[in-house]
């Protein structure tokens, strides 16, 4: 039987050309649904969550009484399993409601909060348990305009009486929830905040910090120095969201703070040191050595461990050590850095390598040098890439996770594995 | 071209130009005469030679092969040493494992474990393998106990809460009661040290004095640490006093889920009003208890007792004598202690009483068609125990003075709450894995020992001087035990003698062991090895006592 490319010479090449074609179709197609997470696997419910689910769509409804009773039944694993689900998109559910249920089921989950209130004033509530899940429906579906009914839910009927804590931790998920979802609330914030309680105050704090967003950092940022007395806690709240904010904050909030590690009070020093360590700031690391010699070893404790987490250096606590550490890296950085900056950008591979050994090892200067590193990850020439990295896992600097992360996602086999080892030391 | 006459004789000047090249040939081989023998015997010993260069090349290369070969046999072997002498450790012996008279046998080779102690805990064993011409060393350090989870006070593996009004402090049992070490100087009853709090997530205190509360005089006071994790912070407002460490922990602590003993869960128990019921050392297993009102239970140590739910009425108690050994009690579903009933420990020894819960799910305890809070916890007065549960959210009440520590998924102390942490929590074995940790690991050098010099093999040098070897599962030095331990049924039971002498398949749980290389076991100082988790070690007991010669 004679092939078939004998009878016809074009059709092995024909074949090729219509494969390749239905390749080049179906990434085209696919690309961009893959890329938008449409091709996500919709999720499925919760059995208990699917039965509820399927009652509200086989009694066509349900009013906001009987979803609450049956949320209270449920208990508060799966309300929250529930109200996270009816939250996610609809396309992102393997279980949806036609759109006029769906409708009807967020408008009685935007009431339910309003029947706890109502209930709790006519003496028919069962206290903390709807308390808290009017609370939780607010931190899934609430708006600024919910800020309110938020911190009526959770205040204790007698104002002399402390808050439930579990109340009160819920209050602070839910106003970040809604501090996260809808900006408007943080101009609603600003204007309220100086009138509140003392204990609301700290309730309100964490809940900014926890949100987590540049908003944040500057609602926090204003704060610092109009209250005396609240330093201490903003500074703490500020430590925690430049955990998990990478912008920078303001010049005046970096001003603040480096004043506040010389301030006479022993526990604003405390803070500020701590938010001087999470930001890394190496411009404090002068005013932070001499805190070794605090006279408070609190203040002492906290600023070696600033010292450690700006540097990445492993020195003792040794007050002297740190002052020539410091005073050996300002040389240097005066005499010789900029020699091997210039060697980095050059054309040599042998100087830009040997440029590359010489940067390790400068804890002081390590986010300045890590930026000008990380340039020479776009080099033409693998290993000079590849020794970049392990550079930049050394110096360990955050400001350059989003250089490796493209690299990670464009370069070849030989160099990936480079990156993904400084990333890990980065993330560590 | 030679000419030819017709008969096919040759020519006579053809012959003469013969008879002239036979008599110059003759001339020239008279000188040369044998010179091609020497030739070709030259040729014959090169060739031999060659042979021979290329025969000791070859016996070189096969001897380096060997050598090779048993040096990578002897590594392994070094290696399975290694492996013999955690599992030593892990059993609570020292690690030596043959000697170099008396080596392990395995396989084909032989090795023998020194163990040493270091500072800090550690151990290093020193490892020889040997086979025929191999001999390797390698040395490993192992850290011994695990995580010390106890040792970090009350641990939250996310936010810790104090609230209002709540004094933080610790002392330390071995140097006398509580009441004891308070100061009395200071306001509140309070040894006015000590206090660890460490979370994984936030520290938040909350400060202000409530109505009712302690009367201290400035809020909470923390006397001593208040570590949040490595992201987490501490924050405080109102009256707040932190007197030791509020620096962010180094690293996250995991807590390793609880490991339920294998104890059959017999029928439900109701102690009704009035009554007490003592439950002798052992280990029990009941899916419900319901302690009515003023009725009370007793639990005398060693014991474990495995409850599905616990629910203790107004007024009860349960009442723990941990004199000879500690009380474990697991609950897995719920566990209800309300304001009125109270936990008391008769030694007032946090060691002595651990509670370990895994009561997360909320389900209809009471059958009133509504789910019920899993974990209700507070006893009323003092409580003298450790408690761990590693997915559960701990809410300690208002009238609870809890001393020890605990370990919880998150903590939250009532307003108006004391709490005292143990400092002698951190020298038990409280942890939660048993297993050593290898810290580092190198080759080092083969000791120099009549055995592992190169001049024969162990082998032959064993059987030349007439020395004993013994198969590897059975060449620990300490060859004889003193173990507590409760049986497959749940009884105590306890055993002094030769390891081999006991049975292991029938050790349920282990409660305490003593290894000795003498018969007078524990004269040298030696202490019961009791972590909580012992249980873990017990695979590595069975799999001993089922290993075959290598």
């Amino acid at each position: 039987m004679p092939h078939d490319s004998s009878l016809h010479p074009l059709r092995p090449l024909r074949r090729c050309v219509r494969a390749a074609t239905l390749w080049l179709l179906g990434i085209v197609l696919l690309l961009p649904g893959i890329v938008q997470g449409q091709g996500a696997i919709p999720v499925e419910p919760d059995p208990t969550v699917r039965g509820l689910l399927e009652r509200i769509e086989e009694e066509r409804g349900i009013d906001e009484e009987a979803l609450l009773d049956a949320l209270l039944a449920a208990g508060p694993v799966v309300e929250q399993r529930f109200l996270d689900y009816v939250a996610l998109p609809a396309p992102e559910r393997a279980f949806t409601l036609d759109a006029a249920l769906e409708g009807s089921l967020r408008s009685q989950l935007g009431r339910l909060p309003r029947l706890v209130r109502t209930r709790i004033a006519d003496g028919e509530s069962e206290g903390q348990r709807e308390c808290l899940l009017a609370l939780r429906t607010l931190e899934r579906f609430g708006a600024a305009t919910d800020v309110a009914l938020l911190f009526g839910l959770a205040s204790p009927a007698d104002p002399e009486l402390p808050f439930d804590s579990r109340l009160a931790s819920q209050l602070e998920h839910s106003l970040a929830a809604i501090l996260s979802r809808d900006v408007s609330a943080w101009a609603g914030l600003t204007r309220t905040f100086p009138a509140l309680d003392e204990r609301v105050t700290l309730i309100v704090l964490r809940a900014v910090s926890e949100a987590a967003s540049p908003q944040a950092m500057d609602f926090l940022g204003e704060l610092l120095g109009k209250d005396a007395g609240q330093d201490v806690i903003v500074l703490a709240q500020l430590g925690r969201v430049v955990e998990f904010v990478r912008a920078a904050p303001s010049q005046r909030t970096l001003d603040y703070v480096h004043e506040s590690l010389e301030s006479m009070d022993p526990q604003v020093r405390r803070e500020a040191c701590l938010v001087v360590g999470r930001l890394e700031d190496s411009q404090a690391v002068a005013l932070v050595i001499e805190l070794l010699a605090d006279e408070d070893p609190l203040v002492a404790e906290n600023a070696y461990w600033a010292l450690k987490r700006i540097t990445r250096e492993s020195l003792s606590d040794d007050i002297d050590r740190w002052r020539l550490w410091y005073d050996r890296e300002l040389a240097w950085w005066q005499t010789e850095a900029s020699d091997l900056l210039t060697a980095l950008h050059g054309e040599e591979i042998a100087e830009v390598a040997a440029a590359l050994r010489g940067l390790v090892g400068h804890g002081l200067f390590r986010h300045e040098l890590a930026a000008e590193v990380a340039v020479e990850l776009r080099h033409p020439n693998g290993a000079i890439v590849a020794q970049a990295c392990a550079v930049l896992g050394v110096l360990r600097s955050r400001g350059v996770t989003d250089e490796l992360q493209q690299l990670l996602e464009a370069a070849s086999e030989s160099v990936r594995p480079h990156a993904e080892a400084a990333l890990a030391r980065i993330r560590d | 071209m030679s000419q030819l006459t017709a008969g096919g004789e040759p020519a006579g000047e053809t012959i003469d130009l013969i008879q002239r090249f036979c008599t110059k040939s003759r001339a020239g081989c008279k000188g040369r005469r044998g010179s091609a023998l020497i030739a070709s015997m030259m040729f014959v010993m090169v060739v031999a030679g060659m042979g021979v260069v290329m025969i000791q090349i070859h016996t070189s290369q096969t001897k380096r092969q060997d050598q090779s070969i048993d040096n990578k046999r002897a590594i392994y072997i070094a290696e399975a040493g290694l492996a013999e002498g955690f599992l030593g450790v892990a059993q609570g012996m020292s690690g030596d494992v043959g000697t170099p008279e008396a080596p392990a046998r395995f396989g084909d080779g032989f090795f023998w474990v020194e163990a040493s102690e270091l500072p800090n805990g550690q151990v290093s064993l020193l490892s020889t393998g040997m086979v025929g011409r191999g001999r390797f060393t390698i040395s490993a350090v192992l850290e011994q106990g695990g995580d010390p989870i106890a040792s970090l006070g009350f641990l939250s593996g996310g936010d810790l809460i104090v609230g209002e009004g709540s004094l933080v402090d610790g002392f330390d049992s071995t140097d006398g009661s509580y009441l004891s070490q308070v100061d009395n100087l200071l306001p509140g009853g309070t040894t006015g040290e000590g206090a660890k709090l460490a979370a994984m997530g936030d520290v938040v205190l909350h400060g202000t004095t409530p109505p009712g509360g302690l009367p201290t005089p400035s809020g909470t006071v923390v006397y001593g640490d208040a570590q949040p994790g490595p992201s987490g912070t501490v924050t405080s407002a109102g009256d707040v006093t932190v007197t030791g460490s509020t620096t962010p922990m180094a690293a996250d602590v995991a807590l390793p889920p609880v490991e339920l003993p294998n104890v059959e869960m017999r029928r439900d128990v109701r102690i009704g009003i009035g009554n007490n019921l003592v439950l002798d050392d052992g280990e029990y297993g009941v899916s419900r208890i319901r302690i009515d009102e003023g009725a009370g239970i007793k639990l005398v140590g060693p014991a474990t007792l495995v409850i599905g739910q616990l629910v203790m009425g107004d007024s009860s108690s349960i009442t723990v004598d941990s004199t000879e050994g500690q009380v474990r009690i697991f609950v897995t579903e719920r566990l209800y202690v309300p304001s009125t009933a109270a936990l008391v420990s008769t030694q007032q020894d946090p060691d002595g009483f651990l509670l370990m819960l895994t009561t997360d799910e909320w389900l209809d305890f009471d059958e009133d068609g509504r789910v019920d809070d899993p974990l209700v916890f507070e006893p009323s007065g003092e409580f003298y125990g450790y408690i761990y549960g590693p997915t559960v959210d701990l809410e300690v009440g208002a009238g609870t003075h809890l001393i020890g520590g605990v370990a919880a998924n998150s903590i939250t102390i009532a307003a108006g709450s004391h709490i005292s942490f143990d400092s002698a929590l951190e020298g038990t074995e409280m942890a939660v894995s048993g297993l050593p940790v290898l810290v580092a690991w190198r080759i080092a050098d083969v000791p120099d020992q009549p055995i592992t010099r190169r001049n024969t093999t162990p082998k032959t040098y064993i059987e030349e001087n007439a020395l004993v070897t013994t198969r590897s599962p059975d060449a620990h030095l300490e060859v004889f035990v003193s173990i507590k331990y409760y049986d497959l049924s749940g009884t105590p039971q306890s055993y002094t003698g030769p390891s081999s002498g006991l049975d292991w398949t029938q050790v349920g749980e282990v409660l305490g062991i003593m290894w000795d290389d003498d018969a007078v076991v524990g004269d040298e100082g030696q202490e019961w090895e009791t972590v909580p988790t012992i249980s873990k070690r017990l695979a590595t007991y069975r799999e001993t006592s089922g290993k075959v010669d290598g």
